[in-house]
């Protein structure tokens, strides 16, 4: 055993005074000479991270995990806007004892019913029970037919009632399977959420409460639909929060047995917890939350991170045993060298293995779907930041600590189970007949592996998330066993005129294309106009035995309509039609949420609605499920993409690296090994592909290609220093390979803390498939990659080795590539920052003719000078208008103070009141002095105020625009704006709006706004203004247009302008 | 102000924007409103019903050079108002010339000075003079400017205004025909007021502190004669100092007012002159913004009154002195009550609804006032309305009885 405390003192280095011309060496020095300001950086900067950090929260925006332009969604969106429908929850009540039709029974229903009906995340249109107000029994009676509520107020109790109600039931078949199961053992109620940018914990917290306050005995309630799925997701995710301090603990352990040193386990694990809080930090910074699918970020950072520390440690100890043991250097000074020297040696690699990680994920953002692109950018920033850490934290922390022990150095030295491991691993691959076995193996691995490739099925369904034996597994199957379904498929039919749909023509089709679905055995019930218009015909005849087929008469229908508006509520149907009656709904009800048997009914009914309608009028599929096989369409192409992005950013750094072809080969092989092993066991063991388990191959490849490179590295290190190759092979083995097992186990074991989260699928794939492709990435990297060498001797190992800079430089400029793309097409927020940026100027003035019109067409105009300032805070503006027309509002003056962090000040002069009075400016949706535009709009919506989402990009009047969803942050902001949402058109080329969609708080279309001869009025600073605007209100049918002129921008403006004091004398 | 003051006046004026416009003059921008309406009574406390009120108003803005304005608002009427039972009459609100450019923002002419920002009721508004008995809709329009120097001026973050006013006019107050009694209104020649106002419109209360040292704008009784067919009464100015201030909070959606004045007078020394009782009057409340412009107003009101010393012990100069106190609203010692208003805009802004309530304690005398005015287009305009007053005969708004009304007039704005 080496004593190093007698080891005799050579004259010890000043610090700094070894002089070198590596700049690497340079800039090391200097860390661990000003050691205490780094480590006293990094810390307050993690202070700063962390704080953000420290708010994240797990919640699933549903508008993040779709691909905004594909079809399906945009036919999703359009059936929510007309239709109010996209989330379906289905709630069943079934009495322990008896059928459903009891007292008590409608009197939950009704109670239920009733406390929906006021709840704010819920659409009331399309509520449907026994008692809601759209549940309608049609009865022929001597003028035809007359509408009733289903359940009347008072609800039956006798005997003869509940017969009644169910003889009603039965002849109005449309509420079999809707409202009441066939069996009738269970009552449904079927509700349509609103979206919840706060997920949908959020979206369903009203209906669980209402649930909850229901303390029924001898009723069993069910909850489902694919919210309460998402939901579950959504708390399951939330496990994280106890799983990441238990894999914090196994890593730990796995570092303690690899180095058994508290320095040894502690120092990785610090540097790896850092890389985590900046990495969630900034996401929390940049306002991205965490979702089901980048919840696990946290764990994977740590891991490589923790990877990343072990391969620094092993190499600072063996030049510390070197600078110690062999060149007799004092233990201080030895440690401070060993530190500089051991990152001097990896630092090149570590950057290039820590970026190609990096790369790898940043890669994601090519994917449409915007948790994906967050994901990646927020891991590979993670892993970044993992990097500096290293180059700095942790070699100004280690030359910090005490310099090890004789004791710490022997343990280090003793040969554990790695050694013995890398050990057997290096004599397998040095005789060169277990090497041929070795390399036969693998491709018969491979072989094996790719067989099971076809067998891979695409299915993005939430169920398949959760074991079957939790609750809402166990109510999804009652329900979709009493009911027609807990998914809906809808399908939208676009006449393209008004009173379309009641074309005998277009309804024959709609029962066709019903009669085809209903028949198949995963469709449990179907709804559309045309039941409840046979429903007419059947009653109007007098319920004849027989059903009477409808004639193709339009006249006879439209009669039908206008009869039931008599007695019903038209508003009854405008669940299944819009008011126009243009475009119809039909529901499909569906018992299964199988991609592949959805996928295939929609090819099915696509052609035979080809047929069926009339070829004026489109079809377009949309709700959840539909929603769902977008996200499988895209899911597909952009994996393959993904794939093969990353492996050509590997094999390009490779090359540069190496000045090799074949290396880049190499580093890539234990890659496709992993890759076509992952894809095989998913074949072979039904592992569906879908978005959480698509990340795996990335993750699999980011952590996974760093293995070959430190060992090629170090294989390449060792022949340079005059080692044969055998012997290089077997000492890189033993030195970074036996780092590599570390590292491998550790983030496998790591990863296998994901198992405790026994009941969510996600979890136990992720942790399975990790575990798999660390063990055998490590494992192909160190038998395939030494054999391929033995066996081919190719150059470049024998080769000086030089393109470490441009490997580098190459990590650092497809980074940047990557982050800046990620940016443009990606951050939402950021594109509503440049809008407001673009129409913030510094002074303005200009001629403002108000054109008001109401739905008669008579006008009224008011003309007014603008003016506005931006504060020096240079977010708010202050404007003031004066009036000179008409002739009743001369001179009224309003003066308007824009304060972020307390309500605005607005005063109002009157001439004819020779008085400055101060008004009210708190309620941003008040109408500007009685146009349509409200003083929000004038002023500018403030972008913090909303959470912003990019659903797609857009071609409108020829130009490209981004199409940004807004919605307010929280109840204030919804209230005081008088918006639920607003969609904004944003021109791409210079951030100006054109069209804005506003919906009023209730969530129904309000307002739009045109904005047209945009013109630059500050080309220095890039600003832009619509001279132009419209806005129309959609439900009184008033506009208000203003047309600006003479407008200037840029000139000086005395505050005094803008002072209230002023108003009466100006 | 006499004829001839007025044509000095007149032609120093334009003398002086002669100089200083030096070719710069901008065009005169006039505008202006005639009205013709009928009325179902007067507010001459007379029973007299269903007649007709026309007016017209001429307003003219003169930017005379850049900082150089003349501003004037003139009004001639066909209407009873006048004691004299004469219809028409004509007159000048405001005739000033204003210079921006200068310290102080000068204004030399007739102007009118407004203040409070109580709604409704300003005990502090007591320097511009209005005439009541004026049929219009518009509070506004009864009101006219006071002769002087007015200067506003920036001092730190708010203005100081003073007017120096060497004019005086009394409110003209509706009086009831006495058998027995002649009244005579008189402008008396009285020594200038001062008003002074620094008035501050902050970035979180806007708030005022005013002082007045001149003379009250209700006419106190004097008696001129007696003969044997009666008494003549003449109207006595009496010194009167005001220090008031007012406030404006606005808290989320309510903007709460306040206002305050304490009210001194200097007795006549004469006895054949009615006694004023000094007083205080406040005034509170807050505004509520409910949807889309719709307001409602609610405050209340305390006025307290110091007693008066040494009461007249002459049975006619008790007499007077009850209608002094019946006309200036010094009838009870405390007076307390509540104003409430409810306006909106109607029919896309085209209307305007405003209806205006006043209760009094402890007589329980009120007042209901509504108007709806109705753009037909920018230029004509529909106004309708009406004002009911109730109450004992013994109070304030109690004897206006007769003066409850309705209306309506139709205006051409141009």
């Amino acid at each position: 055993m080496t004593d190093i405390t007698k080891t005799s003192v050579i004259t010890p280095v000043a610090n700094g005074a070894l002089k070198s011309s590596l700049p690497l060496e340079g800039y090391l020095r200097w860390v661990v000479n000003h050691r205490a300001w780094i480590i006293t950086l990094i810390l307050a900067l993690s202070a700063f991270f962390g704080f953000f950090a420290a708010k994240q929260q797990v919640i699933i925006n549903p508008s993040a995990v779709v691909p905004q332009s594909h079809p399906y969604i945009k036919a999703t969106n359009t059936i929510e806007q007309i239709f109010g429908s996209k989330y379906m929850v289905v709630i069943g009540l079934t009495p322990t004892e008896g059928d459903a039709l009891q007292p008590h029974v409608l009197e939950a229903v009704k109670r239920i019913t009733d406390q929906l009906y006021a709840a704010p995340s819920v659409t009331n249109r399309t509520l449907l029970s026994l008692s809601s107000r759209q549940a309608k029994s049609i009865a022929g009676n001597a003028d035809g037919f007359e509408a009733r509520p289903l359940l009347a107020d008072q609800i039956p109790d006798t005997a003869q009632e509940l017969e009644a109600l169910k003889a009603t039931i039965m002849s109005n078949p449309i509420y079999r399977d809707a409202v009441i199961s066939r069996d009738w053992r269970t009552a449904t109620i079927m509700l349509e959420l609103k979206e919840n940018p706060n997920g949908f914990g959020a979206m369903l917290s009203e209906v669980h409460e209402i649930l909850s306050r229901e303390n029924l005995s001898g009723i069993d309630i069910s909850l489902s639909g694919n919210p309460v799925f998402l939901e579950q997701a959504e708390v399951f995710a939330d496990r994280i929060n106890w799983l990441f301090p238990i894999a914090v603990l196994v890593i730990g352990l796995l570092h303690f047995e690899a180095f058994r040193t508290v320095q040894g386990l502690v120092l990785p694990l610090i540097t790896a917890v850092l890389s985590v809080v900046w990495g969630v930090g900034i996401m929390g910074l940049m306002k991205v939350p965490m979702d089901i699918f980048n919840s696990p970020t946290p764990i994977l950072i740590l891991a490589v991170a923790a990877g990343h520390a072990v391969q620094l440690l092993k190499r600072y100890y063996e030049h510390f045993i070197d600078l110690v043991n062999v060149q007799n250097m004092e233990p201080h000074a030895a440690n401070r060298l060993a530190t500089i020297q051991s990152l001097a040696a990896v630092g090149p690699v570590l950057v290039i293995a820590g970026g190609i990680a990096a790369l790898g994920f940043f890669s994601l953002v090519v994917f449409e779907l915007e948790t994906v692109r967050a994901f990646g950018i927020f891991t590979g920033i993670g892993l970044l930041s993992a990097v500096i850490l290293e180059f700095t934290f942790t070699p100004a922390v280690r030359a910090s600590l005490k310099p090890p022990s004789a004791a710490h150095i022997d343990t280090e030295m003793k040969p554990r189970i790695w050694d013995r491991l890398s050990n057997t691993i290096a004599r397998t691959v040095i005789s060169s007949i277990s090497r041929r076995w070795v390399l036969l193996f693998f491709v018969v691995l491979i072989g094996v592996a790719i067989a099971g490739w076809p067998k891979v099925h695409v299915d993005n369904s939430s169920k398949s998330f959760f074991a079957d034996s939790l609750p809402i597994q166990q109510d999804d199957n009652l329900l979709n066993a009493q009911t027609g379904g807990t998914n809906v498929l809808y399908i939208m039919v676009d006449t393209g005129q008004p009173d379309g749909i009641k074309n005998p023509q277009v309804l024959t089709a709609i029962r066709t294309l019903q009669a085809d679905a209903a028949a198949r055995t995963i469709v449990g019930k179907t709804l559309s106009i045309d039941d409840f218009i046979q429903r007419m015909h059947q009653a109007a005849l007098g319920d004849p035995a027989l059903p009477v087929p409808l004639p193709d008469d339009q006249n006879l229908i439209a009669q039908y309509l206008f009869l039931y508006s008599m007695s019903g509520d038209p508003e009854d149907f405008s669940a299944y039609v819009d008011y126009d009656y243009q475009r119809a709904k039909i529901s499909i009800m569906l018992r299964t949420n199988s991609n592949a048997e959805i996928g295939q009914l929609v090819s099915e009914l696509s052609s035979l609605a080809a047929q069926s309608f009339p070829d004026h009028v489109t079809l377009s599929y949309g709700g959840e499920v539909a929603q769902t096989l977008a996200v499988t369409d895209v899911m597909v192409h952009s994996k393959l993409l993904n794939i093969g992005q990353i492996l050509f950013v590997i094999f390009l750094v490779a090359v540069i690296a190496f000045h090799s072809f074949i290396a880049g080969f190499l580093v890539l092989s234990p890659l496709l090994v992993v890759l076509s092993l992952v894809f095989g066991v998913m074949g072979y063991f039904g592992v569906p592909l879908n978005i959480p388990n698509s990340l795996i191959s990335a993750m699999a490849v980011g952590i996974g290609a760093d293995y070959a490179i430190y060992l090629i590295y170090r294989i390449s290190e060792y022949t340079k220093q005059g080692q044969s190759l055998p012997h290089a092979v077997e000492m890189a083995i033993k030195t970074a390979g036996k780092a590599c097992l570390f590292v491998a186990t550790a983030v496998a074991g790591g990863y296998a803390v994901l198992m405790f989260s026994y009941d969510y699928k996600v979890h136990v794939w992720l942790s399975t498939f990790i575990v798999l492709a660390m063990l055998t990435s490590v494992l192909a990297t160190l038998t395939l990659i030494p054999s391929v060498i033995l066996t081919f001797k190719p150059a470049f190992i024998f080769r000086r080795r030089s393109g470490d800079r441009g490997a580098v430089l190459l990590v650092i400029l497809a980074s940047i590539g990557f982050l800046t793309y990620s940016q443009v097409g990606w951050s939402a927020e950021q594109i509503m920052e440049r809008n407001a940026a673009v129409t913030r100027f510094t002074t303005s003035t200009a001629d403002a003719e108000f054109i008001l019109q109401n739905k008669n067409g008579s006008t009224r105009t008011r003309r007014s000078n603008m003016s506005s300032k931006l504060q020096e805070n240079g977010q708010d503006t202050m404007r003031l208008v004066r009036f000179d027309a008409p002739a009743d509002i001369r001179g009224t003056t309003t003066l308007l103070i824009e304060h972020t962090a307390a309500d605005d000040d607005m005063w109002v002069y009157l001439p004819a009141m020779r008085r400055v009075r101060r008004l009210v400016a708190s309620n941003k949706k008040d109408s500007f002095i009685g146009t349509d535009f409200s003083f929000g709009d004038v002023m500018g919506h403030k972008v913090n105020d909303w959470q912003h989402s990019l659903l797609r990009q857009d071609v409108r009047d020829g130009v490209e625009h981004y199409v940004v969803e807004s919605l307010p942050v929280d109840e204030d902001v919804r209230i005081h704006s008088g918006y639920s949402k607003r969609v904004t058109w944003v021109r791409m080329d210079n951030f100006a709006t054109t069209y804005v969609e506003a919906f009023d708080i209730h969530g129904k279309p309000y307002k739009t706004f045109s904005f047209s001869d945009i013109q630059q009025v500050d080309a220095e600073n890039d600003k832009w203004q619509p001279m132009r605007a419209e806005c129309t209100n959609l439900q009184s049918g008033h506009s208000t247009t203003i047309h600006f002129s003479n407008f200037k921008v840029g000139e000086p403006l005395s505050d005094r302008l803008f002072s209230a004091n002023n108003l009466a004398i100006q | 102000m006499r004829g001839s003051q007025l044509l000095r006046w007149v032609a120093g004026a334009l003398a002086t924007l002669s100089l200083t416009s030096q070719g710069y003059a901008n065009l005169p921008q006039s505008n202006g409103e005639i009205t013709t309406g009928l009325w179902s009574s007067n507010r001459m406390l007379d029973n007299q019903h269903a007649m007709s009120s026309n007016r017209l108003k001429l307003n003219i803005d003169w930017q005379a050079s850049g900082n150089l304005q003349l501003r004037s608002e003139v009004w001639a009427l066909s209407s009873p108002e006048r004691l004299d039972g004469k219809r028409e009459d004509a007159g000048i609100s405001e005739l000033y010339i204003r210079n921006r450019d200068w310290l102080c923002t000068p204004a030399l002419g007739k102007k009118q000075v407004i203040w409070g920002r109580a709604d409704g009721i300003n005990p502090t508004d007591l320097v511009s003079p209005t005439n009541y008995r004026r049929l219009t809709p518009e509070r506004n329009d009864q009101r006219s400017g006071n002769w002087g120097l007015h200067l506003d001026c920036a001092v730190n973050q708010g203005r100081l205004q003073i007017h120096a006013l060497n004019h005086f006019r009394f409110n003209d107050v509706p009086l009831p025909t006495t058998t027995g009694v002649q009244f005579i209104e008189e402008d008396p020649s009285v020594r200038p007021t001062l008003a002074v106002k620094y008035d501050v419109l902050g970035s979180t209360a806007d708030w005022s502190v005013s002082v007045i040292d001149g003379h009250d704008l209700f006419p106190t009784f004097a008696l001129r004669n007696i003969t044997s067919q009666g008494i003549t009464l003449g109207q006595h100015a009496t010194r009167m100092r005001m220090l008031g201030s007012d406030l404006t909070l606005v808290r989320g959606g309510l903007a709460y007012r306040a206002e305050i004045a304490w009210v001194d007078f200097h007795q006549a020394s004469n006895t054949s002159v009615a006694r004023r009782r000094p007083y205080t009057s406040l005034i509170a409340g807050a505004e509520w913004y409910l949807g889309d412009s719709e307001t409602v107003s609610l405050q209340s009101f305390w006025r307290h009154l110091k007693s008066l010393s040494q009461p007249s012990s002459d049975p006619l100069m008790e007499q007077i002195q009850d209608a002094q106190s019946l006309v200036s609203n010094e009838l009870d010692t405390d007076q307390y009550g509540i104003t409430f208003r409810y306006a909106k805009p109607l029919i896309d802004s085209k209307a305007d609804l405003d209806i205006f309530a006043v209760w009094t304690e402890p007589r329980g005398d009120w007042m209901l006032r509504g108007r709806l005015k109705y753009a037909l287009t920018d230029n004509f305009r529909i106004n309708t309305g009406f004002e009911f007053f109730g109450g004992p005969e013994e109070s304030y708004l109690g004897r206006l009885r007769n003066n409850s009304l309705t209306f309506v007039e139709a205006s051409y704005l141009w």
